[in-house]
């Protein structure tokens, strides 16, 4: 079996990245050993896509059926955990002196089970573009030579493509198997995730609050049976996460009680709902992000810190671009698995992954410092910033990923 | 004087290149580079002349013949994108290195070790007929300028891009590419086979061919990248159809 594209890993961002490619016309076959409901049933996260990106999502025509799943951020309010500075970033201020008309809030928040149902129904419905197949194996080996590469499967099937993604998260076996060789650096902190439903609106606003061991983020979502409802992303130290996981299960009031106390009386009363998790937090920066035939998309690609609630939005700049690149190229006839395309590629992508990676360590570092020097250079840098207008915009230009 | 058309030594510089010649980033990285904006070029002329939709298989059902091939640079993205595409070049090396790679492209391309000459005695007739980066390399142009528009269909179109005669194309061609980056291989090219589009038009009006579009090609030497503008100084492609 011959296509043009092959996809390694079938959930969000490669499913994502499959939905682009069959709208640009290309054949792309996804392997995965798990089927799309399976991946739905694992994948409780939440996620934040900023005003940028969704307009991919938009393109895609994927966003139009998501409306009534989505919640809307319409401010970001951000705390010093240790000091009473807060900077408040709003939408509305940005784009009432930006001219913007297309952009309604600054970002959504959005269950990724319910992101890959309505990426699933797109890609069965699309008419007259490209073919997606989803093969439900695992990979065993691949073989790459000049002209194609060839995976060898577990369900005996051999196929064959003039490229391969691995989108198969951030500790992607393909990369491994190709020999693409990275960086990590381990933060000492776990993210700890759940969701809370509470007594008043969170009147679609976000909070970060940096905290000693980490951030906590508290993102606006759709309400659950009438009840007001967010998400928690908190990140911090390995054992207070790994306390917190077990609470959940035993003494979920425990935790309930200090979400209360970091929201002041913003939420109301707070109950935990669904199943809570914990991650491991670490950077991830592989070597390259292209070899022979090869490209690496999503979290293989880069694994960063949670801190700014970026990681995916920049896998969905990464994954737009290539699919523009791909389709230029596709179009005047040329190999897709090309030395010099996959290089320009790589090129286009190095400075927005360096930068982000660099300033979401950077911001992580910045906020778990107690030294007193730095403590106040934080309390100084967020003054700075809340009340320099032309900063706060650059900042919420950044965030918006527009 | 002799009539043929081929250079001999012009062939036994270029076979020396058989070895790298699909290595993007060998001694070839110029022609691989500008394969786009040419691919880009032929496309849209294609597309205009007649009427395609365009689609993955736009040039489906052309027949495209593509002189002095080589490894098949320029053949096949033709061939991907639908078009029956003929390829011949004299030198035999460069055709079995276009046989294997359009092999292993499972591509169905049509390579052939001949020459004009050779091939017009089978009075077949094309659609498209290519000559690319290849006038500056013959003998005796107008006799093969002819030929072309033998092979030619009544209502078919000609594509040449080859380099224009001026002080910056001999600097930039010879001198700079040459001589100093070595980004081409020495010897490759000799000034005094340089073309300006004015010789070719004259060649081409009295077989009834006239320019449809010409534009130049320029390269930013830092991005290895090719452009289509309207400077035609250095490189340049153009089209020739009958009236």
């Amino acid at each position: 079996m011959h296509t043009d594209i092959i996809i390694c890993g079938g959930a969000l961002a490669g499913m994502t990245l499959a939905l682009s490619l069959q709208k640009k016309g290309l054949d792309v076959i996804i392997v995965d050993p798990r089927s799309v409901s399976q991946v739905m049933q694992d994948d409780k996260r939440t996620t934040a896509i900023a005003a940028g990106p969704k307009k991919f999502y938009d393109s895609l025509g994927v966003w139009k059926n998501l409306k009534d799943k989505v919640e809307a951020i319409d401010s970001i309010n951000i705390l010093d955990g240790s000091s009473s500075i807060s900077l408040v970033f709003d939408y509305k201020d940005y784009l009432s002196k930006n001219n913007l008309t297309d952009i309604n809030s600054l970002g959504y928040v959005v269950e990724n089970c319910d992101l890959i149902k309505q990426i699933d129904l797109r890609i069965k419905n699309l008419k007259k573009c490209g073919k997606v197949k989803r093969i439900k194996s695992k990979v065993l080996n691949i073989k790459i030579d000049k002209s194609s590469a060839k995976l060898f499967l577990e369900n005996k099937n051999i196929i064959t493509a003039s490229l391969v993604v691995a989108a198969d998260g951030k500790n992607s076996v393909v990369r491994k198997m190709v020999g693409i060789r990275e960086n990590r650096s381990f933060y000492d902190q776990e993210a700890y995730v759940t969701q809370i439903l509470h007594q008043k609106n969170h009147n679609n606003i976000a909070l970060e609050k940096f905290l000693p061991g980490g951030p906590l983020a508290v993102l606006p979502m759709k309400k659950y049976k009438k009840k007001y409802r967010s998400a928690i992303i908190w990140s911090d130290k390995e054992e207070t996460t790994r306390n917190r996981l077990i609470d959940s299960k035993k003494n979920p009031n425990i935790i309930s009680y200090e979400l209360e106390r970091h929201c002041f009386d913003w939420l109301g009363k707070i109950e935990l709902y669904g199943d809570s998790k914990a991650f491991p937090l670490e950077l991830i920066k592989p070597k390259n992000i292209v070899s022979e035939r090869i490209v690496l998309m999503g979290d293989a690609a880069h694994a960063i810190h949670p801190i700014a609630g970026q990681g995916f939005n920049l896998s969905l700049r990464g994954m737009e671009k290539f699919s523009e690149m791909c389709s230029a190229r596709v179009g005047l006839g040329l190999d897709i698995g090309s030395k010099i395309f996959l290089k320009d590629y790589e090129m286009y992508r190095k400075v927005d992954v360096a930068s982000l990676i660099n300033a979401t360590h950077a911001l992580n570092e910045l906020f778990r410092n107690s030294k007193p020097h730095v403590k106040a250079f934080r309390r100084l840098g967020l003054a700075t910033v809340s009340n320099t207008p032309i900063l706060k915009r650059a900042f919420m230009k950044y965030a918006m990923g527009i | 004087m002799s009539l043929s058309t081929v250079d001999k030594d012009e062939i036994i510089q270029f076979s020396k290149l058989a070895n790298d010649w699909w290595d993007e980033e060998g001694s070839m990285s110029f022609l691989h580079a500008m394969s786009q904006i040419r691919t880009k070029f032929i496309k849209l002329e294609l597309i205009e002349k007649y009427n395609l939709i365009d689609k993955k298989k736009v040039l489906n059902g052309l027949e495209i013949l593509d002189l002095g091939c080589g490894g098949g640079i320029a053949s096949e993205p033709l061939s991907r994108l639908g078009g029956n595409v003929t390829g011949i070049d004299e030198s035999q090396k460069l055709i079995d290195v276009a046989n294997q790679h359009a092999k292993n492209m499972k591509l169905k391309i049509n390579y052939k070790c001949c020459n004009i000459e050779s091939l017009s005695k089978f009075k077949k007739k094309y659609d498209v007929i290519l000559a690319l980066e290849l006038l500056e390399h013959v003998n005796n142009l107008d006799y093969f300028c002819e030929l072309i528009t033998h092979l030619c269909k009544k209502n078919g179109i000609i594509i040449l891009s080859t380099i224009n005669k001026t002080l910056l194309s001999r600097m930039f061609v010879i001198d700079i590419a040459e001589n100093i980056l070595k980004k081409i291989p020495k010897g490759t090219h000799h000034y005094e086979k340089f073309i300006k589009p004015r010789e070719i038009s004259e060649i081409f009006s009295q077989y009834g061919f006239q320019i449809k579009n010409i534009k130049g090609m320029n390269l930013n030497p830092i991005l290895n990248c090719w452009k289509l503008t309207n400077n035609t100084s250095i490189n340049y492609i153009l089209s020739l159809s009958k009236k």
